[in-house]
């Protein structure tokens, strides 16, 4: 397609940009005093409707965003790898109900592309026909691994080390477009925290090779052979590459990692703020949207537990700091 | 019957308004999309939109004066047709050109530079004659093309 072919749903988008909360409304919900307050405060931006619950709230937004997208995008192929993470996320839902004859209704994610509509956990016999091709793929052994072993870690690693070669082979083919470059930062770091969890666990060579996935920027024979030498031999490999501030930041807080990597995915989407056609635009309102949700999520799930102002300061992502 | 001087002339004319006029169709197009998509959030933004869908469509009313020129100098809207020799008629056809390449390429960009201008005017409304003031730079071009082939039709001795 070419890129002026997105100039409806860019302009609409830009609109839209104007109606997400801003640092201030951020600011001023953390500043609430309780839970109520915060919904309070957010009713009157429009943000939640009258007696709206927070969940249904969440939901809400996420099912406004799904639809500005899906009546804005003009090929909504290129969608499919923004829901990517959701899909696998479904695979694992998926396999570990089937292998447990368990209902699945309210844990898959959405949207989606894994056409979870057509999974039924009382009659799936993991072949799991329905799926794609790559998808049934990982889904069959993950399900078979989940049968075997009767623990579900493994089959989630199965599933895990899928969707980061997903993402790593579209970032391949895309590499020069916004969202290739997103995936592929989020392959990358997802190897990190695996390599880092592998080495904290004292995983062995054969569960190393089969959690690390595909890499982007990352050389993933260099990543294994670091892991497999300890700590110091991934500090060291990934001093050389553009995820050392990363390691720094995990070594301090493990938790502060995950925010590090939210903060760089808006910065490599921060790109097409100044991007008039094209489908990254879309990438960029898709990621920060997907942001104030989660910040929205997160304050009010603090406010409700009580957690004081300045925890959840410290908390709240870049864009909103 | 149409002798060759005659058919390189009415092809200028046809080249002056037919690719000037498809640029404008692209530009005014390309703004319009753009527009319907500011006007899905913010209907209210109707007057600045219309304003910079209108600009890439001037590149279209220049080639039809350009054509109309050409028509009128050599008889086709009344009066005796002119006997053009090939001479002549490529000097129509060639005074046509600037106006019918220049307004082609200059609406297009121009259409590109007012749907840009769209989105501005979508993150700040305050900024509607910064967009149209970006737009009508392109519109220069198209103006000067326009002024050479007018001149240089009006000059073609018969």
């Amino acid at each position: 397609m070419r890129d002026t072919d997105y100039a409806f749903c860019v302009a609409k988008i830009r609109a839209l940009e104007n109606k997400l909360l801003s640092k201030q409304d951020i600011a001023a919900l953390i500043g609430q005093r309780d839970f109520a307050a915060a919904m309070g405060f957010l009713s009157e931006k429009g943000y939640a409707a009258q007696d709206e619950s927070s969940a249904e709230l969440i939901k809400r937004q996420t099912l406004q965003l799904n639809a500005v997208l899906n009546e804005s995008v003009p090929d909504k192929r290129v969608l499919d790898a923004l829901y990517l993470l959701n899909d696998y996320f479904n695979l694992k839902v998926m396999v570990k109900c089937a292998a447990e004859r368990e209902g699945a209704e309210g844990l898959f994610l959405f949207p989606t592309t894994a056409e979870v509509e057509h999974f039924d956990a009382d009659t799936e016999d993991g072949s799991f026909v329905f799926l794609k091709e790559q998808y049934r793929k990982a889904a069959t052994q993950a399900y078979a691994m989940a049968v075997k072993s009767g623990d579900g870690r493994y089959s989630d690693v199965i599933i895990d080390t899928a969707a980061i070669c997903e993402l790593s082979r579209y970032a391949k083919m895309k590499k020069s477009g916004l969202l290739g470059k997103i995936c592929g930062f989020i392959a990358d770091t997802a190897n990190i925290k695996i390599a880092l969890r592998c080495i904290a666990t004292a995983r062995d060579e054969d569960y190393v090779r089969a959690a690390v996935g595909d890499c982007f920027l990352l050389d993933k024979p260099r990543l294994i052979a670091s892991v497999l030498s300890g700590g110091e031999a991934l500090e060291a490999y990934l001093a050389d590459t553009e995820y050392k501030q990363g390691l720094a930041v995990y070594k301090s807080n493990p938790s502060a990692f995950e925010k590090w990597c939210d903060d760089r995915v808006m910065k490599i989407a921060s790109d097409a703020v100044y991007t008039s056609f094209g489908f990254d635009p879309v990438v960029y309102y898709y990621y920060r949207k997907n942001l104030e949700i989660k910040t929205v999520r997160m304050i009010l799930a603090a406010k409700r537990s009580d957690i004081d102002t300045e925890t959840l300061k410290e908390r709240v992502r870049e864009l909103y700091a | 019957m149409l002798n060759s001087g005659l058919f390189l002339a009415v092809l200028g004319a046809a080249l002056a308004v037919g690719l000037s006029g498809v640029g404008s169709a692209k530009g005014v197009g390309l703004v319009g999309e753009a527009g319907a998509g500011l006007l899905s959030q913010e209907p209210k933004m109707f007057s600045k939109v219309l304003i910079l869908q209108i600009l890439p469509g001037t590149q279209g009313l220049y080639g039809f004066i350009i054509a109309l020129m050409m028509f009128n100098k050599i008889g086709l809207l009344g009066g005796s047709i002119a006997e053009l020799t090939s001479a002549q008629g490529l000097s129509f056809l060639a005074a046509s050109l600037p106006m019918a390449i220049t307004g082609f390429f200059s609406a297009v960009y121009q259409g590109r530079v007012a749907a840009s201008g769209i989105s501005l005017i979508a993150k700040q409304p305050t900024q509607t004659s910064r967009a149209m003031t970006l737009s009508a730079l392109v519109e220069t071009y198209a103006v000067l093309t326009f002024l050479v082939s007018l001149i240089a039709i009006s000059n073609i001795a018969l």
